[in-house]
């Protein structure tokens, strides 16, 4: 959009769907799309729902030829952004902004082989994509650096349901706006609980232990 | 049920599911995938050369 760039509206109920609402300067569209890892994927075949200025076919058309060949330069601007995300980690910073600073950035590792083969990088599935392109050992790595690799199926379940009283409580009295406050709301609430219920179930690889530095459970 | 940044919840949620217990742990871990960078952009590269 021309102009200056509300606030996110995220997750919304529209017509019975649920979608997730962002807004992006026309000027950053414009001008860095091309080589950017989380637009480009979206002028690579036909996802345009709504197009009234024909601003955005127009630039599919510029896209579309150079989006393959340009995919290693997208892959470069991903591992910029793990490096320099990563290192800016603020240490002092707030328990559980320390631990969101740093899973976001660790967890674009798992975007990078989308990237490399020109499959639309995700948030919640990137994991689960990123297995179907890697071979085992090398999706097994990722997992290692991300810390889960030997995490009981049972356990993830256990805190999904804790997640989910937790977050009703949250979504009932949510009121500070933050990057993802629109996350935290009623509406939202089968991505955050059922969904991710269903991807724990999916997943049915047994994890090896990796001998991590991991303490037993209760050991805190 | 109150909830506030030093819950004890979220505490066992990040040292069972990434395995932090404290900042040491989660430094060093971030040290760790920064040192693998180099090995998953070779990675990286073979997947765009294959296609």
């Amino acid at each position: 959009m021309a102009g200056a760039v509300p606030a996110k509206p995220g997750k919304v109920l529209y017509g019975g769907v649920l979608v997730e609402v962002t807004f992006v300067a026309w000027s950053e569209v414009a001008t860095a799309a091309a080589l950017s890892f989380h637009l480009a994927p979206s002028f690579h075949g036909d996802h345009v729902l709504g197009d009234p200025t024909g601003h955005l076919a127009r630039l599919r058309r510029e896209i579309e030829p150079v989006f393959a060949a340009q995919r290693a330069d997208r892959v470069a601007a991903v591992f910029a952004a793990i490096g320099s995300r990563l290192s800016t980690v603020d240490p002092e910073r707030p328990w559980p902004e320390l631990v969101t600073s740093w899973l976001f950035p660790t967890s674009l590792t798992a975007v990078v082989p989308l990237v490399a083969t020109l499959r639309t990088p995700t948030v919640r599935l990137r994991y689960s994509a990123a297995r179907s392109v890697l071979a085992p050992p090398r999706y097994e790595e990722l997992l290692v650096l991300l810390g889960c690799a030997d995490v009981p199926r049972e356990v993830v379940a256990g805190h999904l349901d804790r997640l989910s009283a937790v977050f009703d409580r949250a979504a009932a009295v949510v009121y500070t706006p933050f990057l993802f406050s629109a996350d935290i709301t009623t509406a939202a609430r089968p991505v955050r609980s059922t969904a991710a219920a269903s991807l724990s179930s999916a997943v049915t690889t047994a994890r090896r232990r990796s001998g991590s530095s991991r303490r037993p459970h209760g050991a805190r | 049920m109150i909830l506030d940044r030093e819950d004890p919840w979220f505490r066992d949620l990040v040292a069972d599911l990434v395995g932090f217990h404290d900042r040491a742990e989660l430094l060093a871990r971030r040290d760790r995938v920064l040192a693998a960078l180099p090995k998953l952009r070779a990675q990286a590269s073979e997947l765009v050369r294959a296609r």
